[in-house]
């Protein structure tokens, strides 16, 4: 099996689990136990912390939670209630649905337009903005098209216009794959372990120091300085610091290898029978293209039964709403029907993205065939 | 004293020197519902009751007493010892949770009782009237009724509500049928309305994998389990349709796409059926919903077939059938938006009106035997 639908999640880091394994074997203690296994445990866990701050720098901090769209909701619910809160068109649906819960519940929610490749149109989104603007989210990396907002710029131009605004970023595609070094300018950063080979429920809300006032979202026993309640996924976490850290010092290799695979995909990619969606500027590790006039469902079977795994952007079926992301980037229905999302991962090898490439073409063009009688 | 609870049947009271199998049925089916619930089950009077239960589990028994067809209604009750003043107590205290209006009826099989029935609700309903002063009497249409019922055994059941049940005629009582089940909204209804009448079912289902998801089939497992749990469990049978869709495609008009997809479903309907001992086909079709459902489209799929074809929902609206669906909780699956087999190779304009000559010349234009053949051996079997 060739897997590539790694934005959607990665295979777990079976090093990384087996290294962690001690915590469920003999270090299994509730972090806030008084005893010493609790020193242990709670131990493991200020590492955890030391290790993100190494990799973010001093100026931020991490409050660990369940997955990205927990710390998505904890930084728009904490702060986005007044004034009024600015977003874009491309945001994954953790961020763009809380925006939308907010202006049903009748509070200033604006979206910003995206360009063709997902990323947002900073000239509208700076349009939004004024002095009563309190919370602004960017996504990093778009997940449907790997589109990349620079986001340390963006921050830097929205507080130009209003510098007590907060300004957060879903970062949960671009961490561990593209280069995250975060500006002052940036309050909030959302993570999630599973996109770079964590367990699924684990995530991490990053937090600037000098923000204050952000409220929990699960209030219970005060873990996490309060900011996050419940206890501890000790052995989520330690396995999370363990392939961030494995990310980070490999960033250069991992980063060129997939630039390397990306290219092989789209120099391979029938263009006769794709539009190639991503923009030049995207991050190589994810690449929307569409098979235009077919259904990318039904293309993603076809490639299952040859062994090959890929995500599609929208639904095969009429029943189904074309993907909101691009049908606001604004493509037409029949190149909105045909998308395919491949996505790569640092250790996806370059023969099986060949062979895949090979069958994405193959397969669709005898789709082609059998649906348009050519 | 103890809860129990009241099931009264429906229609096989007006069966005559049969009943006796009827009631035979209905018992097992009900037995059979039931089987996870640790209680005692009897048969009383033209009635059966359900004790020696734990109270907690009452919602649950009734709910799944909902979906045993034959069934008229059950009331949970309380039972206490047939003697005034035990009665009366118990009356007093299930009415203090009442408000609005109400009235008490006695019915006295226990002809030694002191009191006549009349007299007996009057002297109930003061008593009552006395303690709780939010309730009214109103004999005519009360909000509440209290029901007394003193019984032969020397105790009285009383109760309040009446949770009216599927009602018809018990599961297995009227022949086999397979139902034509497509993940939409219609055919989990006529599956229902049919095992309503007592009819057992198995299922069929055409998918298109890969033009369909995964998803989709599981989707029609998901119902077909759901209308199962009104027939005491069925069979699925799944049959890949991808190939007959991709002749079809290939060799014939565009526009009779449908038209002769149904005729091919029709007919590997009747074979599973006459294999497997089931009498008649049952499928969703509502007279003109769409255009494999006008009368000229129905008599071309109907044409291919000798078998009995069951459409229970012909005349119904698709606001009743969705009531329904609602009704047995099948609609929020059946909305589910995955695509269906009928929906892949969609003609722009399918036949509305087929001519039957024409369309027998275009089904020439295919190897019929050998696609049903195929598509008979490709055929994947559930247990639900």
């Amino acid at each position: 099996m060739i897997y590539l639908d790694n934005a959607a999640t990665t295979k777990p880091d079976l090093n990384a689990i087996e290294m962690s394994n001690y915590i469920n074997e003999t270090d299994f203690f509730n972090p806030s136990a008084k005893y010493h296994g609790g020193l242990i445990t709670s131990g493991i866990i200020s590492k955890a912390k030391e290790s993100f701050s190494k990799i973010f720098g001093s100026n931020f901090e991490v409050i660990f939670t369940s997955c990205g769209t927990e710390s998505d909701n904890t930084a728009i619910f904490s702060y986005a209630r007044r004034g009024n809160a600015v977003t874009t068109l491309g945001e994954h649906s953790a961020v763009y649905e809380c925006y939308n819960a907010l202006k049903k519940a009748g509070y200033d929610s604006r979206f910003a337009e995206i360009n063709k490749d997902g990323s947002v149109s900073i000239d509208s989104l700076l349009k939004q903005i004024d002095k009563n603007t309190v919370f602004v989210s960017v996504v990093h990396v778009n997940n449907e098209t790997g589109a990349i907002n620079d986001i340390n710029y963006i921050a830097k131009k929205c507080k130009e216009i209003n510098p007590r605004l907060i300004f957060h970023s879903d970062g949960v595609q671009a961490f561990g794959k593209i280069n995250v070094k975060l500006s002052n300018y940036v309050d909030l950063y959302s993570l999630s372990a599973h996109k770079i080979g964590g367990l699924k429920g684990v995530g991490a809300l990053i937090k600037n120091k000098n923000l204050k006032n952000l409220k929990p979202y699960i209030i219970g026993g005060g873990q996490e300085n309060g900011l996050r309640s419940g206890t501890e996924n000790v052995f989520g976490i330690k396995i999370f610091e363990k392939v961030a850290l494995d990310k980070f010092n490999n960033f250069e290799r991992n980063f060129n290898h997939v630039k390397n695979l990306n290219k092989v995909f789209l120099d391979g990619v029938d263009k006769s029978v794709f539009t190639v969606i991503s923009g030049e500027n995207s991050s190589p590790y994810v690449v929307s293209i569409s098979a235009r006039g077919l259904r990318g469902e039904v293309l993603q079977h076809k490639l299952e039964s040859c062994g090959v795994l890929v995500g599609t952007g929208s639904a095969c079926s009429s029943k189904k709403p074309h993907s909101r992301v691009l049908k606001s980037a604004g493509y037409s229905s029949d190149i909105l029907d045909g998308v395919i999302r491949i996505s790569f991962n640092y250790d996806t090898n370059v023969e099986d993205v060949k062979f895949a490439v090979e069958k994405i073409n193959e397969n669709a063009i005898s789709l082609k065939k059998a649906m348009y009688n050519l | 004293m103890s809860k129990v609870i009241i099931i009264r049947w429906g229609e096989i009271h007006l069966k005559g020197k049969n009943r006796g199998i009827f009631e035979k049925m209905l018992e097992d089916n009900i037995k059979h519902a039931i089987k996870d619930f640790d209680l005692t089950f009897k048969k009383i009077s033209g009635r059966y009751l359900i004790k020696d239960f734990d109270e907690i589990y009452t919602e649950d028994i009734i709910k799944k007493l909902s979906k045993v067809s034959g069934i008229h209604s059950v009331s949970p009750c309380e039972v206490v010892k047939s003697n005034v003043d035990d009665i009366i107590n118990k009356c007093v205290e299930i009415a203090n949770d009442l408000s609005g209006t109400f009235k008490v009826e006695t019915k006295r099989a226990d002809k030694t009782f002191p009191i006549l029935s009349i007299d007996f609700s009057r002297k109930v309903g003061g008593e009552i009237l006395k303690n709780n002063h939010d309730l009214s009497v109103d004999v005519i249409s009360p909000t509440h009724t209290v029901s007394i019922d003193i019984r032969e055994t020397g105790e009285t059941l009383i109760f309040t509500k009446i949770y009216m049940m599927m009602g018809g005629m018990p599961s297995g009582s009227s022949g086999k049928g397979l139902l034509m089940i497509s993940g939409g909204i219609d055919s989990p209804v006529a599956g229902y309305m049919m095992a309503k009448r007592g009819m057992k079912l198995s299922a069929v289902h055409f998918h298109s994998y890969p033009y369909t998801s995964e998803y989709a089939k599981e989707k029609v497992i998901k119902l077909a389990k759901m209308v199962g749990e009104y027939t005491g469990g069925l069979k699925l049978y799944v049959v890949s349709f991808t190939k007959i869709q991709e002749e079809i495609h290939k060799l014939c008009k565009e526009e009779y796409m449908i038209t002769l997809m149904r005729r091919f479903m029709m007919k590997i309907s009747e074979t599973i059926a006459k294999n497997n001992g089931l009498q008649a086909i049952i499928t969703g079709e509502s007279l003109g919903q769409v255009a494999s459902q006008t009368i000229e489209s129905i008599t071309s799929s109907g044409s291919v077939v000798k078998i009995p074809v069951l459409r229970p929902l012909i005349a119904f609206d698709k606001i009743d059938i969705i009531k329904i669906s609602e009704k047995i909780e099948t609609y929020e699956t059946s909305i589910l938006p995955y695509e269906d087999c009928c929906t892949v190779f969609l003609p722009k304009h399918p036949l509305i009106k087929p001519n039957l000559k024409k369309v027998q010349i275009e089904e020439e234009k295919l190897n019929v035997e050998e696609l049903i053949f195929d598509a008979l051996s490709s055929i994947e079997i559930i247990e639900l």
